[in-house]
């Protein structure tokens, strides 16, 4: 690498968190460096849309490079989870398998994530208080709206306030809270199909809750803003947009680099050092490759006067406890024992149906509305909490349809006209729900770096042990109930189907369900005002190392039903704002 | 549609009525709107050009041979291409219309048609007024100081005095592009001719307001083909991107082989990267041009782009060890169509090693070739030394589905070629991936308005303010 | 049309098992006709013979101009052991840009192996315009065309 400067900052992860960071303390003046494992931004996205063109199965992280140096989970994994040895990077241990998967590209995963821009509710801050389940965070939903207004207006989402405001959700100007806020960018329009199930769905009430199909706020471009085009509808948002018009990551990391952040890339970190007598961070060591299935070509160690993990909720946890030594047995940052506990996702109950009216699917972004009546509600003292996604790709992910159904008409016997006209009546009227039910945070749902397994580099590969516990099961289960119910309301068929031997397959009360991912990794570092309970304080920053930060969703208490990504970008600016103010002051 | 073709038809009687009314803009810049298509060189003018060189601005295609296969009309469009590029570049006189007693490139170089068209800048202004009529032009703030110390060297050097090169980054922040001879940023600029102009004007679409207020489906006018009972059509709506290099014997550049002006290099002020206004006159020579042509035979438009020969490759007679603009042969190391490292410092000069690597990743086909080679030998024979010579066409992007509904699902027509880029204005997105590499209407088919309506394959209504300066 | 017999027959044949017309398979001026690219895949992945089998066998039936087409495409071509499961490929290929391999366990399902024809090829695939969609990750049409139903 080049000579080393003085870095005021080293960041661990060039994702959301990492870039947005790095261009906020390069903004105020603080020199930065980025480490990221995987290879830089390429010029253009023409090498990521090829190959996922040609893909066979186009799964999310389908266009992007698979490097033995720099591995990752792949969705198909989970098929085969229980092998040993392990086929996939992960090793699970079960007793289910943890469904969802990231990238390690620079840019991270917001490469393929679908855009969604919820904020989390005000009672998903306080749901020990208010229900009884979870933890409550350190702080409520006040203090962290403004943040939230701000990072809209750094991704830019495109959304109306007048459907945002439900289950409490207030919006005033971030910089002055007696005037009212705006959103970026006016609201993404709604797929056709998202009315006419509104209509159809009419006025419905469950659970004590009127349901409406609200228009959810999306960060991709309803007008043209930030030198990017507005969205053209490629019902492409995962796996990968074609044209940008959605945000992802490496906006803010060149962002950085046009403001002097260095970047080193392939430079695969796999533990931090600390002093023995001052107790800080000393530095960040990794590994570095040229050939991405090649063996390392070097080895190193940088230091800066501060250090920030964004690594996510896996790698974060894994090159902490990777850090262990004789003065620390359990790991980096981890006096409370807490690191890479309490693994999270929003586990997804599938439901898909066939309406009697063409709804015209697959056309449009993957999904523009979502049913959030469910989120909060006094019925969380019972069960878990959901939103339903409408999906917009009709049962693209439900059944890799047009695939799977074209080729049993063909089996068949159906040719020509007749092929036609049936596929036709078949996809437009295709539809399905995908409720993200909130998962309880379980101190054995956790990621150990494994002793048995690493990666080419030599770095341990993730051991995941994973469960749902019975009040997130009973949620998964309520939101399985729903989709029936509503099927029933607008006259729509149900084609939901399960196989037990699925191998994501589990019960709950006598009934089968099939667990799927959302693709939101979240716990593992949370934060939390008890030291011995937690990782990080709310400013998360290390209870144990004071000149260490951590970002991302691995620092969320508990997950509510938001999709994390806005949050991430929320509390990363909450928390780069306290450093800039406060610490590098 | 009905309301452009209205738009034109008073145009063109202004044009004949009176040589300069406010607001009509003054006289047509083209021959073709004023006089018969083919009209006969005057007694005591220049000798008849060579071959094809024509002052007369093609309207639209000439399918007169009836062609029947894509290689015919190919042919057709490629033709179209470069008399509309010689037009362009036709000698002007000073309200900026072809001066017919001239031939391009008589006295090796000549200012030209096209650069006094509208910039951009000086249509969708800051605070979204209206901009100054057609035939008035209008600096930059930054720029007006710089003009005034150097109105000699204007002077003296002949060339058009207007040009304002207000552009940095390739679409999308995709990145500058560095000369490999002195380590600058290339520059760019786009410009309307005077039927794109009014169309934005008549109906207001340079400022927010104006296009929350437009509700029609926006067509700017076509270029219709004149025929003898109709000689006075619509030029059409044009729009000209062109792409320039710092020229600097001192540094290795050899300015006859190209098209040179002094310029107004103005850069912007900026955040990202912190970036100061300045303007600077400097000598910029001609590297890329892009033509994009609104016509009856393309309502998706004909994409016509030409490059400086020595881009990439020598280009003929291009002396031994001579510098191309953007490739270094001795370079086998240098990273190959990425842009240069950031932060993108439009002040900074690169090293060497920092300077743009660029291969064309598709290359120019060989009736593209054959067709390049007559019409180079034609105006070289005007003056061997004529600069003019040393352009190429690289392709001619049309719609072979013309006709397709721009509402529906394939509104882009089938382009041919699919693929087409300038190695100095689609740089870094060269190549053969569909949505992503470079094809100018399937990109310019995501243009919308800034409250996004589609454009109508143009971007540059994304430019447009609020009226006031406000949000 | 072709002056290519072969690509003659292959188009027509394609019609009758696509369900769209041979000016929609194979438009007369087209820059990058994926009629082309497919024959070749075919080519390259059956036998000679029984691709000469199928072409000429489509060949003798159109010279008959039968009342009801897709029937003798279907009792002479589908139904025969031989050339039926190509003639399935060659729907398979057009609806869904794959050629799948023809050795490997039947019925052929969407994750049986098989290879991507090529980028063009998936931009075309028949069973988005089926849909009265666009191929994910390929669209033309502009912000909101997704708001009402497609233009029919």
């Amino acid at each position: 690498m080049s000579a080393q400067k003085n870095y005021d900052v080293v960041i661990v992860g060039a994702g959301i968190a990492g870039a947005i960071a790095a261009y906020k303390l390069a903004q105020a003046g603080k020199s930065v460096l980025i480490l990221d494992g995987g290879a830089e931004v390429p010029p253009d996205r023409s090498a990521y849309m090829e190959k996922f063109y040609l893909s066979m199965a186009k799964t999310p992280e389908s266009p992007y490079p698979n490097d033995a140096d720099d591995p990752r989970p792949l969705v198909l994994d989970i098929n085969t989870w229980k092998d040993r040895p392990p086929t996939g990077y992960f090793v699970q241990n079960g007793p289910l398998p943890f469904a969802s998967t990231y990238e390690r590209v620079a840019g991270g995963t917001t490469w393929h994530w679908m855009g969604t821009s919820l904020r989390l509710l005000p009672n998903d801050f306080r749901i020990q208080s208010m229900y009884g389940h979870g933890v409550d965070w350190p702080y409520d939903y006040n203090e962290l709206q403004p943040w939230y207004g701000r990072a809209e207006w750094e991704i830019g989402v495109a959304a109306n306030v007048a459907d945002q405001e439900y289950h409490g959700l207030t919006f005033s100007d971030p910089n002055d809270p007696s005037k009212p806020y705006n959103y970026p960018m006016p609201g993404i329009l709604q797929a056709y199909l998202d009315t006419q199930l509104a209509a159809k769905i009419g006025n419905l009430t469950i659970e004590g809750q009127q349901i409406t199909v609200s228009p959810t706020p999306q960060a991709r471009n309803s007008i043209p803003f930030d030198s990017r085009r507005v969205c053209a509808g490629n019902t492409n948002c995962i796996p990968i947009c074609p044209i940008q018009a959605k945000y992802d990551a490496t906006i803010h990391i060149a962002k950085a680099q046009n403001l002097g952040v260095d970047v080193w890339y392939k430079t695969v970190v796999y533990s931090l050092s600390v002093d023995k007598t001052s107790g800080l961070i000393s530095s960040v060591n990794y590994k570095q490759y040229d050939d991405p299935s090649g063996p390392a070509t070097g080895e190193g160690s940088v230091s800066a006067g501060l250090y920030i993990m964004a690594a996510h909720a896996i790698e974060t946890p894994k090159i902490l406890l990777n850090s262990a030594t004789n003065e620390l047995p359990n790991g980096v940052a981890n006096s409370s024992t807490q690191v890479g506990k309490n693994l999270m996702d929003h586990p997804v109950q599938l439901s898909w149906a066939l309406m009697t009216d063409p709804l015209y699917p697959f056309r449009g972004p993957l999904s523009t509305s979502g049913i959030e009546s469910l989120r909060d509600g006094d019925f969380r003292k019972q069960h878990a909490p959901f939103r339903m996604e409408i999906g917009n790709e009709g049962w693209n992910w439900a059944n890799n349809d047009p695939w799977n159904s074209v080729n049993e008409f063909i089996a068949a016997g159906q040719f020509g006209s007749t092929l036609k006209s049936n596929l036709n009546s078949l996809f437009i009227r295709q539809f399905r729900f995908g409720s993200l039910i909130e998962q309880m945070p379980l101190e054995t749902n956790c990621i150990v770096p494994s002793k048995q397994y690493t990666d080419n580099l030599g770095i341990p590969r993730p051991e995941i042990s994973y469960d749902l516990d019975d009040y997130t099961k009973a949620g998964f289960a309520d939101a399985r109930d729903v989709a029936v119910q509503l099927f029933d309301v607008m006259g729509a068929t149900d084609h939901t189907t399960v196989d037990p031997a699925n191998s994501a397959a589990f019960t709950y009360q006598g009934q089968t369900y099939i667990l799927n991912g959302a693709g939101h990794v979240m716990g593992t570092y949370r934060m939390g005002a008890d030291r011995t309970q937690f990782v990080l304080d709310a400013n998360q920053q290390s209870y144990d190392h004071s000149n260490l930060f951590m970002l991302g969703s691995g620092v969320f208490p508990s997950v509510g039903t938001a999709n994390p990504t806005l949050t991430i970008a929320a509390t990363t600016l909450k928390v780069v704002d306290y450093i800039i103010r406060s610490v590098l002051k | 549609m009905h309301l452009a073709r209205k738009i034109i038809c008073i145009i063109a009687l202004c044009s004949f009525a009176a040589a300069a009314i406010a607001g009509c803009g003054g006289t047509q810049q083209t021959a073709n709107s004023n006089a018969p298509p083919a009209p006969a060189p005057r007694l005591g003018a220049a000798p008849p050009p060579p071959g094809n060189l024509s002052s007369n601005l093609p309207h639209d295609a000439d399918f007169s041979d009836n062609p029947s296969t894509l290689d015919q009309i190919q042919h057709d469009f490629d033709v179209f291409s470069w008399q509309s590029f010689v037009a362009l570049n036709w000698p002007a006189l000073a309200d900026g219309s072809p001066d017919t007693s001239k031939i391009i490139g008589a006295d090796g170089d000549n200012s030209t048609v096209w650069e006094s068209y509208k910039e951009s800048y000086e249509v969708f202004l800051p605070d979204g007024s209206t901009p100054l009529p057609w035939g008035q032009n209008q600096l930059p703030a930054a720029c007006q100081g710089v003009a005034g110390s150097t109105a000699k060297v204007l002077r003296m050097t002949q060339k058009v005095s207007d040009e304002v090169l207000d552009e940095l980054s390739q679409p999308f922040n995709t990145g500058p592009i560095v000369d490999q001879q002195n380590g600058k940023y290339a520059r760019f600029e786009i410009r309307l001719n005077q039927d794109a102009f009014n169309f934005i004007v008549n109906n207001t679409l340079y400022n927010k307001q104006g296009q929350q207020a437009f509700t029609q489906f926006i067509q700017f006018p076509s270029g219709v083909a004149p025929t003898p009972t109709n000689p006075n059509t619509p030029v059409g709506a044009m729009l000209i991107k062109a792409a320039w290099k710092v020229i600097d014997p001192a540094n290795g550049d050899i300015p006859g082989r190209y098209h040179t002006v002094q310029a107004y290099v103005y850069t912007q002020a900026s955040d990202n990267p912190p970036t100061k206004e300045s303007c600077q006159l400097v000598t910029m020579g001609l590297v890329g041009f892009h033509i994009a042509h609104k016509t009856q035979s393309a309502p998706q438009w004909v994409w016509s782009t030409f490059e400086q020969v020595d881009n990439v490759q020598p280009g003929a007679g291009l002396p031994p060890g001579a510098k191309l603009n953007f490739f270094n042969p001795a370079c086998a190391t240098c990273p190959v169509n990425v842009p240069p490292p950031k932060p993108w410092d439009p002040y900074q000069t690169l090293p060497p090693d920092k300077r743009s690597q660029i291969k064309r990743v598709i290359p120019i086909d060989d009736a593209t070739k054959a067709l390049n080679a007559q019409w180079q030998g034609w105006l070289k024979a005007v003056n061997p030394n004529s600069v003019w010579q040393y352009y190429e066409l690289v392709s001619t992007q049309w719609p072979t589905q013309p006709s397709a509904s721009l509402t529906g699902p394939n509104p882009t027509g089938s382009p041919a070629p699919p693929f087409l880029a300038n190695t100095t204005l689609e740089t870094y997105v060269q190549g053969k991936v569909p949505n992503v590499s470079s094809s100018c209407i399937m990109c310019h088919n995501n243009a919308t308005t800034t409250n996004s309506k589609f454009s109508d394959f143009t971007y540059l209504l994304e430019r447009a303010q609020s009226k006031g300066g406000g949000k | 049309m072709s002056s290519d017999p072969d690509l003659t027959n292959f188009v027509g044949l394609s019609a009758v098992l696509t369900g769209y017309t041979t000016d929609q398979l194979f438009p007369p001026i087209s820059p990058e006709p994926v009629a082309v690219e497919y024959l070749n895949t075919l080519k390259a992945n059956v036998a000679a013979t029984l691709v000469n089998q199928i072409l000429t066998t489509f060949q003798n039936i159109a010279a008959q101009q039968p009342p009801n087409i897709d029937q003798e495409v279907q009792q002479q071509i589908l139904d025969d052991p031989a050339m039926g499961p190509v003639a399935r490929n060659i729907i398979r290929m057009w609806y869904l840009s794959i050629w799948y391999d023809l050795n490997q366990q039947q019925p052929i399902t969407g994750f049986s192996a098989g290879t991507v024809v090529s980028m063009n090829a998936y931009t075309k695939g028949l069973a988005w315009d089926a849909a009265q969609a666009h191929p994910m990750g390929y669209s033309e049409m502009h912000y909101g065309y997704w708001a009402t139903p497609p233009e029919s």
